[in-house]
């Protein structure tokens, strides 16, 4: 019944953590790091040039099932996976398709966090010509609850700690400088 | 059930409460018998209900590697295991990739065949390997479907036989099964399917072993077959 009502856990009252690149915040589901942000140039292998606003984040699945890195919400619209709990990026980057959320070591990209295994995670937004990246991003990121789900079958499952007005709740507040780099 | 009553008893009642069906009384006796029996019916099939233990664990078939695990729907059986810090497989497009980590590759080498039905894996349900202390992991999608054992029909009449590739960290050996699911529909209705668990002989020793060992890197070959 209370998960109905967004679950047991109520968000505590105390302001969000401010964190700063380097930070580790614990979430419940995942321990995170937040390594960096960077203006990025890449070259394709066909010599066109992308341009992104790039965050780095280390992310190690502290759960019992293979998680899906997912993608963070979009105006209304949830997120899923770890990118869920991205609750807000700003400012956002004029960008028609959103960012790509993608696992990538060793040069191999995946959808996948595996329990135990750290991970590098990229959140990138594609740049248009003429756009300048910001100076610095401002990330609010939530947490996870395990929930015992209303109907049997589902079991337990990981979902966002809410506030106290039904959203997901912030738990940290990470401002990330960007840098200037070539990929 | 005691509540039951005799479809004669209940005849008559109703009868007699459509004869008398201006009087308030024998409507109200009536509404009484309809109420109880509604309560009892109601009562009893709670006792249908599965807990949600039930419904929740699949029929499981368990078994060591090596040896064929043969369940209602399909047999399966770990040939072998393989531990890599990287897997060498050729892409759609038939061009050779390395995929490393700095975790470690578990190749499982798996056979598997139907009485009727043919199967091919499915990728929401699929066979995992679960740790000794309790964690599931899914075939890795670092390395491309083409080169496992999801590619292939699965047969009545022959044992079907590739691979599937689990990263894992090296605390996820000991004790570790592997559990082939079988594809479940879109629409999850049948949640008694059968599972085949299956023990991979990884005592902390042997998980040692196999992780000291591992190879710097395994070519998948055709479906690792």
């Amino acid at each position: 019944m209370s998960a109905a009502f967004g679950g047991l856990k109520q968000a505590p009252d105390k302001p969000p953590a401010k964190y700063a690149a380097g930070a580790t915040l614990d979430q419940g589901e995942f321990l995170t790091q937040f390594v960096k942000a960077a203006d990025v140039t890449e070259k394709s292998e066909f010599g066109s040039i992308k341009r992104y606003l790039q965050m780095t984040f280390k992310v190690t699945n502290q759960s019992n099932e293979t998680a899906t890195v997912g993608y963070p919400p979009r105006g209304k619209a949830h997120g899923v996976g770890w990118a869920g709990s991205l609750l807000s990026i700003t400012p956002v980057p004029e960008n028609k398709f959103g960012p790509d959320t993608l696992v990538r070591d060793h040069g191999i990209d995946s959808s996948q966090l595996q329990p135990g295994v750290p991970a590098t995670v990229i959140v990138r937004y594609q740049l248009e010509a003429g756009v300048t990246p910001p100076q610095a991003v401002t990330l609010n990121v939530g947490t996870f609850t395990f929930t015992q789900a209303q109907h049997a079958v589902a079991g337990h499952f990981w979902s966002l700690v809410p506030g106290g007005d039904e959203n997901p709740a912030t738990a940290a507040t990470v401002t990330l400088d960007v840098e200037r780099e070539q990929a | 059930m005691n509540a039951i009553v005799s479809p004669e008893r209940t005849a008559r009642r109703v009868e007699g409460a459509r004869r008398r069906s201006a009087t308030p009384s024998g409507r109200r006796a009536l509404h009484g018998v309809i109420g109880v029996l509604l309560v009892a019916g109601a009562v009893y099939t709670q006792t249908f209900q599965m807990t949600s233990e039930d419904s929740v664990m699949p029929l499981t078939w368990k078994g060591t590697i090596g040896q064929a695990v043969t369940t209602t729907r399909f047999s399966a059986k770990v040939e072998s295991i393989t531990a890599a810090h990287a897997v060498r497989f050729d892409d759609p497009g038939g061009r050779p990739v390395d995929v490393q980590t700095d975790a470690l590759f578990l190749i499982v080498k798996v056979s598997a065949t139907v009485p009727k039905e043919p199967m091919q894996l499915a990728k929401l349900t699929p066979p995992v390997l679960l740790s000794g202390d309790g964690r599931r992991y899914n075939p890795t999608d670092k390395v491309d479907e083409g080169a496992t054992l999801f590619q292939k029909w699965i047969q009545p009449g022959w044992w079907a036989t590739g691979v599937l590739v689990y990263e894992v960290p090296r605390d996820a050996l000991p004790g570790a099964d592997f559990v082939f699911l079988p594809p479940t529909g879109l629409i999850v209705v049948d949640s008694m399917l059968p599972e085949a668990q299956i023990d991979l002989g990884l005592d902390q020793a042997a998980a040692d072993r196999l992780a000291g060992q591992a190879a710097d890197t395994v070519t998948l070959t055709g479906a690792g077959g």
